[in-house]
């Protein structure tokens, strides 16, 4: 049965995203990489199961996402290796501009339990609603949510320690930042 | 102020809307949010910006032409 044309060009639009996702699981390098090249294969085999209209973004996510667990559960490795796996591979190049941004976010990120970085990086890094993450995660919605501000707080307080004044946001931004973080 | 919330960013309108109420003061304000999500929009456009490797292109029209063979 052939592929439509119109989901193949989706597949291979998703792609950048889906890498950065990838990356946001296990690190920089071949593994994220391989983790979607199993992605696009498997999406690919139950092309029929997606309805063309459909949120395709999030159902590669989806399978991206379980295939990455499920890989996890056959290493027989807990969620703690993800957060360990996630904190070696910063992966940064020091010739790319802003690379220091970069580390400073990778490490922060890394300083987040992997439920609640998954959660905010979906909702707030590749756009996705609260509903389609909570779809996404196989969780409630509510559960979703609770991650992404307990993700958020703990940001912004590790960002704000880590000096982030030195590249960070504006004035006005930091201002608000200093005052988050004394109002406990 | 509608697209956002349709992409799931909060605009903590309740918590701004009652002065007094603890209910939401462990959640941050909305300049944070915003200077957080840029951030994390940076970070995750490193990567979403890099152009698509090889190794995938070829995957596609690999599988494209084996699935026209049949």
């Amino acid at each position: 049965m052939k592929v439509a044309k119109e989901f193949r060009e989706g597949l291979l639009a998703a792609i950048p995203s889906l890498r950065a996702f990838a990356f946001s699981l296990i690190g920089r390098g071949d593994r994220a990489d391989d983790l979607v090249q199993e992605t696009l294969m498997k999406a690919w085999a139950h092309h029929a199961s997606f309805q063309p209209g459909t949120n395709l973004r999030a159902w590669l996510y989806t399978i991206l996402r379980n295939e990455f667990y499920s890989q996890m559960r056959k290493k027989g490795r807990e969620i703690e290796d993800v957060d360990g796996a996630y904190s070696r591979n910063v992966g940064v190049h020091p010739d790319q501009p802003g690379h220091l941004d970069m580390a400073d976010m990778h490490a922060a990120l890394a300083q987040l339990p992997a439920d609640q970085r998954e959660a905010l990086l979906l909702v707030a890094a590749s756009g996705f609603s609260y509903e389609e993450a909570a779809t996404i995660c196989d969780v409630a919605m509510g559960t979703i949510k609770s991650r992404v501000n307990r993700a958020r707080n703990r940001l912004g307080e590790i960002l704000k320690v880590a000096g982030e004044s030195e590249f960070g946001p504006d004035p006005t931004a930091e201002a608000a930042i200093a005052r988050a973080a004394t109002r406990k | 102020m509608k697209k956002e919330k349709e992409k799931g960013r909060p605009m903590n309108v309740e918590s701004r809307g009652r002065a007094g109420e603890m209910r939401k003061k462990r959640s941050t304000d909305g300049s944070v949010e915003r200077a957080i999500g840029s951030r994390l929009r940076a970070y995750y456009d490193e990567v979403a910006r890099e152009p698509v490797p090889d190794r995938f292109v070829e995957l596609l029209k690999k599988l494209d032409d084996e699935s026209t063979k049949h």
